[in-house]
């Protein structure tokens, strides 16, 4: 007999939960640095345009098929067919390696929230360096990762593992609680930082870099790519999570309008968090007489803990004393709570596929199973070699493992079953119904937007290799770990079915 | 800041928090017609 399934207290707690999920750190550093780079101001055209045509219909049919299936990735996609469950196990198992990472870049951040309140780091542009090759980056060679463990931040993966244990291990109820904390509280600090950032001196030349409009941009087909992989990565899609959310919504509640709701509010807190990072950056660029792109570097990691430690070492001192210190607990206070709702998210959809077929395994037992070895297989990115390994596991699951998990989703939804049901199902309850719009993006534009992203990141790796790393790293930390991962998919779906058993 | 910036940080806020509010909008009048939802 089918287990009652539980469901999240109110449609705003599913919201929320989702907004959380979807906004991480990629937010703060990736989107600003993606639309400078891109044609500032007019990068938000292809940017909306994705917005409309992949992200929310993406989004819609990961809830649709969520909550008409009422089960987690693997469930949800075998109930529309069989042979499909392995789609979901796939991005279960992208997803647990993402987490895996996603965790000890948190690490890394408790290690420089500790730091920030002494200002361990050091006065100058040298001393941040040293710091950060100290504390993330000991070693630039993949072999090093034999060569020692980094034990201060061995404490923040402790942490961050024991918090998102907690979080998950009573379901959705607990999750529901605890969203209504951590998704507010990185807004509020944004906007903390946002106004502390415009009253800085030089703020303007930052935004300028972010806002200026370069419209020669629109006709370069970079731009859009540029526009649909941000959208793409931003919204936690083809990881499994927002299936797994889903399917704890009630079958008469509305998914297409909570999609618009999502995609809106993960993409204007991505903009929101681009004047906090170059009002900041602008000040830095004019108090230290540098060119505002030499001064904002290239985003990812090197912007929080390389640029931003610089930026708050630079600031005037209009607090008092603990000017610095504020400003450094304030900002790492931040990443550690935009972090962690994406993270237990990820934990939580594995969590949730893993109960959906053994359903008698108790839940709390599962999340602290997944935990311990998500836990242990960490402790790789927290080496001598640590950020070399996080580099490449990243590069290839965002554009490989995520891609492809995006890409089968829509061939699926759009091609290989009756769409038709489903979007019955969607429209029963809808506050915007879809209907041939959702269909020619889901059967058309985004695979092809999908596609592309594919071959030419497929084109790229053989024209170079990527970050110059070593061959066998690429092989061992790229491709094997991705067939490792659909061996491990094609494995879980063959697994004996607990039903099959009784 | 240019002129191009200003009116870009206005119609990027437009567009974003405005398609935020009309969707809350619509999910607000739609609950108000359906209140056994």
């Amino acid at each position: 007999m089918e287990e009652i399934r539980e469901h999240w207290t109110s449609r705003p707690t599913f919201i929320i939960a989702a907004v959380g999920s979807a906004v991480g750190l990629g937010n703060l550093w990736r989107f600003p640095y993606v639309a400078a780079q891109n044609g500032g101001g007019a990068f938000l055209i292809p940017y909306l345009i994705a917005i409309l045509t992949t992200g929310i219909p993406l989004m819609i049919l990961e809830y649709g098929v969520g909550q008409s299936m009422q089960g987690a990735a693997p469930k949800a996609f075998g109930r529309l067919g069989r042979k499909f469950e392995w789609v979901g196990w796939f991005a279960l198992m992208v997803s647990s390696i993402i987490c895996i990472y996603y965790a000890a870049v948190m690490a890394w951040c408790w290690r420089y929230l500790w730091a920030s309140l002494t200002l361990e780091w050091g006065p100058t542009h040298e001393s941040i360096g040293q710091f950060f090759g100290k504390v993330i980056a000991p070693s630039g060679k993949p072999e090093d990762v034999f060569a020692g463990i980094n034990w201060s931040v061995l404490i923040g993966l402790a942490i961050t593992w024991a918090v998102i244990y907690w979080i998950i291990c009573r379901g959705v109820g607990r999750v529901g609680k605890v969203v209504m904390i951590t998704v507010p509280l990185p807004l509020l600090l944004i906007i903390v930082l946002i106004v502390r950032g415009l009253t800085l001196h030089g703020a303007n030349v930052g935004l300028n870099y972010y806002l200026a409009p370069s419209w020669e941009y629109l006709l370069k087909g970079q731009t859009w790519l540029a526009a649909y992989g941000q959208v793409f990565f931003s919204l936690s899609l083809g990881f499994g999570i927002m299936v797994a959310y889903a399917s704890y919504m009630p079958k008469n509640q509305d998914v297409s309008n909570s999609a618009f709701l999502t995609t809106f509010a993960n993409c204007a807190t991505s903009y929101l968090a681009g004047f906090a990072v170059f009002s900041v950056l602008g000040y830095l660029a004019v108090s230290t007489n540098q060119d505002i792109v030499k001064a904002a570097g290239n985003g990812g990691p090197g912007l929080v803990f390389v640029v931003y430690p610089e930026a708050i070492n630079s600031l005037p001192a209009a607090l008092g004393p603990y000017t610095k210190t504020i400003f450094g607990i304030v900002f790492f206070v931040m990443l550690l709570s935009l972090g962690i709702d994406s993270a237990f998210s990820l934990v939580e959809a594995v969590v949730a596929g893993i109960r959906d077929k053994w359903p008698h395994i108790n839940r709390a037992r599962i999340t602290a199973t997944v935990c311990a070895i998500s836990f242990l297989l960490g402790l790789v990115f927290i080496t001598n070699a640590g950020l070399v390994w996080l580099d490449i596991v990243d590069h290839w699951c965002n554009n490989y493992g995520l891609v492809t998990v995006g890409l089968l989703e829509c061939v699926i939804v759009g091609w290989l079953i009756k769409t038709r049901p489903l979007m019955d199902s969607i429209n029963e309850s809808a506050e915007i119904r879809v209907g041939i719009w959702w269909l020619a993006c889901i059967k058309f534009i985004t695979p092809i937007v999908l596609c592309t992203l594919l071959a030419l990141n497929v084109r790229k790796e053989f024209m170079e290799q990527y970050g110059n790393y070593e061959f066998w790293a690429l092989l061992v930390g790229g491709w094997l770990m991705l067939l490792g991962a659909a061996v491990a998919a094609f494995l879980l779906t063959n697994a004996t079915r607990e039903e099959a058993v009784q | 800041m240019t002129m191009g910036a200003w009116v870009m940080l206005f119609v990027g806020g437009i567009i974003l928090f405005g398609g935020f509010g009309t969707c809350l909008l619509v999910s607000i009048r739609h609950g108000r017609k359906n209140p056994k939802r």
